[in-house]
């Protein structure tokens, strides 16, 4: 147990000492910052209008009730501005006197006619309260949801991440065969190397939850659900660890290993459910659906238990796959 | 020039022996495959609207079921209680209950509850210009449309996604490697050797930029032509992938001078890729357009190679991107260069 406690906190003294460590715990951090920050603009999206100055006050105000708008004195430089790669649609005088919107060609669906309702209204057209309103009392939003799992996903793969660059430093600099000749196990060394990949994800999660004021989700399904995923990104540490010759090779694989991970999470929340069932292979589908579901106040112990015994199962099997490897690598 | 054939020489053989290129074809493939097989050809990227009708006669219904059927987005369900069932798993769809009262067609919007007021205020205007839909129509308003009209929305899903791969792989594929690239030979003392010969730092720099820039092509060509086919601007996608290769390269180029180990750069490496990335989430959403989002250079890029490989209906975007991309690796490279020359005399 000493010895499992004193490579640890060599790993974190060395990882301080180069700062890796703190960028590790500081990025995830700066992300969830700039999440909260980025939310609430994405929450707010609506449609975009540019609208002629001449058409006065009114006009202006009927349309602010439908989205945001900018004015313009200018017929060319309001053209100009409908003319950007975003959706945005112009509204001027037309030549016959009344209204003419200016469109650009490639705007979605439902943008192109709005400005036309809005119009209608304006001149005049028949109101009818005929819309009622409720809602299920979903009070976080997908972007929510997804932006929290993810950047808990990153701190856990980050950590995954220090670990396959601290074993390719202790190859580089020829401790591990030094470690060989002492009374250490093999067994010790993996287990104090893993340390910092279960100690760190943990202390950033809740962190993350804090910063994104998610703290009524249930911590202790996230507490479970990070250890459970640390598991995979211990895994991918090791497995870039022992089979990157150098720390550039350990790169290269670890662009593999982000490949891997934005392929599982982008397929488990934008792949309809029948196409999912080819993710199924992938632990870390499982760990975003868990998150998922967590931060979205859906998740059952029932289901977070299915969830890790996915995830435990598929790392057991990975580790049995490459055991030889890791083995021979750390040799 | 012959001095810089020699280190695109050594380069090339460099980035050989260390699998850059089957590295590329490998990572291409893999999301070829996942374009072609993996991703459906149909999947909608906006609200997915479920309906229902409660004891409507279908007389005073059916122009505006008929314009509901019309929307892939668009479902029918048999009750209210099913439309909050599906509502519960699925976040992005909204429900709406039609029915009738003295005669005139009524909705009951259901939201999930986090949508803006706005959102809201569209949704009903939409409706009740739907509900009076005759009205509509008899209003004159002109449209002017500036240029082609073009429905990127009828473009199958797995292509219209080839943009966002050709920006995330090869042109930013360079940030990556040319920071490895750097480190590797800044580990081997190579740039020390090479300054005691007649050569340039800004050749030895450009040498590897090149090699970006030609691995970049080599994954565009590939994605595009096994995901798209061959009917897109090849001109103008080429340069842009040099121009965002460049880019991406210079500005790896620069940050690499600030440290002296990949294990330090590694993280502001994953940080800066992330945030060129966050531009991505306005693809799906072109409405969504703040500034923070806008200046970043890839959100230009982005729509630039949407332009390039669904040419369409904004030619200025390519152009505007280019240029911009362009001269900010120029002022990147420039920096990159006196950051060199200052580090080496330091040593």
């Amino acid at each position: 147990m000493m010895r499992l406690i004193a490579i640890f906190k060599r790993d974190l003294k060395s990882s301080f000492r180069e700062f890796l460590a703190v960028y590790i715990i500081v990025a995830p951090i700066l992300f969830a910052i700039g999440l909260r920050f980025f939310i609430p603009s994405v929450e707010a999206i609506s449609y975009q209008f540019a609208i002629e100055e001449s058409l006065g006050n009114e006009v202006v105000q009927e349309f602010k009730k439908y989205g945001s708008v900018e004015t313009y004195n200018d017929l060319d430089k309001l053209k100009s501005r409908v003319n950007k790669v975003d959706d945005i649609i112009g509204i001027t005088k037309g030549s016959a006197g009344g209204y003419a919107v200016v469109l650009e060609g490639n705007e979605a669906g439902g943008s192109r006619y709005i400005a036309h309702q809005i119009i209608n209204r304006l001149q005049g057209g028949e109101r009818k309260e005929i819309v009622t309103f409720s809602d299920i009392g979903a009070r976080i939003s997908t972007v929510a949801i997804y932006g929290t799992s993810s950047v808990i996903l990153m701190a856990i793969i980050l950590c995954g991440i220090v670990i396959g660059l601290n074993i390719i430093e202790e190859k580089e600099s020829r401790t591990i065969s030094a470690l060989g000749v002492t009374p250490m196990h093999r067994l010790e060394f993996i287990l104090g190397k893993s340390l910092v990949g279960f100690s760190l994800p943990i202390i950033e999660a809740f962190i993350i939850v804090w910063i994104l004021n998610m703290t009524n989700i249930n911590l202790m399904m996230i507490l479970v659900m990070t250890v459970a995923s640390s598991l995979i990104a211990i895994i991918f540490g090791f497995l870039i660890g022992v089979l990157s010759s150098n720390q550039i090779s350990g790169i290269a694989n670890m662009k593999f290993l982000m490949l891997f991970v934005s392929a599982s999470f982008i397929g488990a929340v934008a792949l309809p459910q029948t196409y999912q069932r080819f993710l199924y292979w992938s632990p870390i589908y499982w760990s975003t659906i868990g998150l998922n579901s967590i931060v979205a106040n859906t998740a059952t112990w029932p289901l977070i238990g299915q969830y890790t015994m996915w995830i435990l199962g598929l790392t057991i099997l990975i580790f049995f796959i490459f055991r030889k490897k890791i083995s021979t690598g750390l040799s | 020039m012959r001095r810089l054939l020699g280190l695109l020489s050594k380069d090339f053989t460099v980035a050989y022996r260390n699998y850059f290129f089957l590295i590329v074809f490998v990572v291409a493939a893999l999301l070829i495959a996942a374009t072609v097989f993996l991703v459906p050809e149909q999947l909608s990227t906006g609200t997915g609207i479920l309906y229902t009708l409660d004891e409507v006669d279908s007389s005073l219904a059916k122009p505006v079921i008929a314009l509901f059927e019309g929307h892939k987005e668009y479902k029918r369900l048999d009750s209210k209680e099913a439309i909050v069932e599906q509502m519960k798993k699925n976040k992005n769809t909204v429900g709406i209950v039609i029915y009738e009262e003295q005669e005139q067609l009524r909705f009951e919007v259901i939201m999930q509850g986090f949508e803006n007021e706005r959102s809201k205020n569209a949704m009903a205007l939409t409706l009740e210009s739907l509900a009076n839909i005759g009205q509509l129509q008899a209003e004159s308003i002109e449209t002017v449309l500036l240029d082609k009209d073009m429905d990127y929305g009828k473009i199958a899903f797995n292509k219209s996604i080839v943009p966002l791969l050709l920006l995330n792989e090869p042109i930013m594929l360079g940030f990556i490697f040319l920071a490895t690239l750097i480190f590797m030979e800044r580990e081997e003392d190579t740039i020390k050797a090479y300054m005691v010969t007649p050569g340039r730092i800004k050749e030895y720099l450009l040498s590897k930029i090149i090699l970006m820039m030609v691995l970049s092509l080599i994954s565009t060509i590939l994605i595009t032509v096994f995901t798209v086919g061959i009917d897109v601007n090849w001109l103008m996608l080429i340069a842009i992938t040099i121009a965002g290769s460049w880019f991406s390269s210079c500005m790896a180029m620069l940050l690499g001078s600030f440290f002296d180990s990949i294990s330090k750069a590694m993280i502001w490496i994953l940080g800066i890729s992330l945030v060129l990335s966050v531009p991505m989430a306005a693809y799906f959403v072109p409405s969504f357009s703040p500034a923070y989002l806008t200046v970043i250079p890839t959100y230009d890029l982005m729509f630039a190679l949407r332009e390039a490989v669904f040419p369409g209906t904004n030619p200025a975007v390519m152009y505007r991107s280019i240029l911009i991309l362009a001269a900010l690796g120029a002022i990147m490279y420039a920096m990159s260069v006196l950051s060199y020359k200052r580090s080496l005399a330091r040593d």
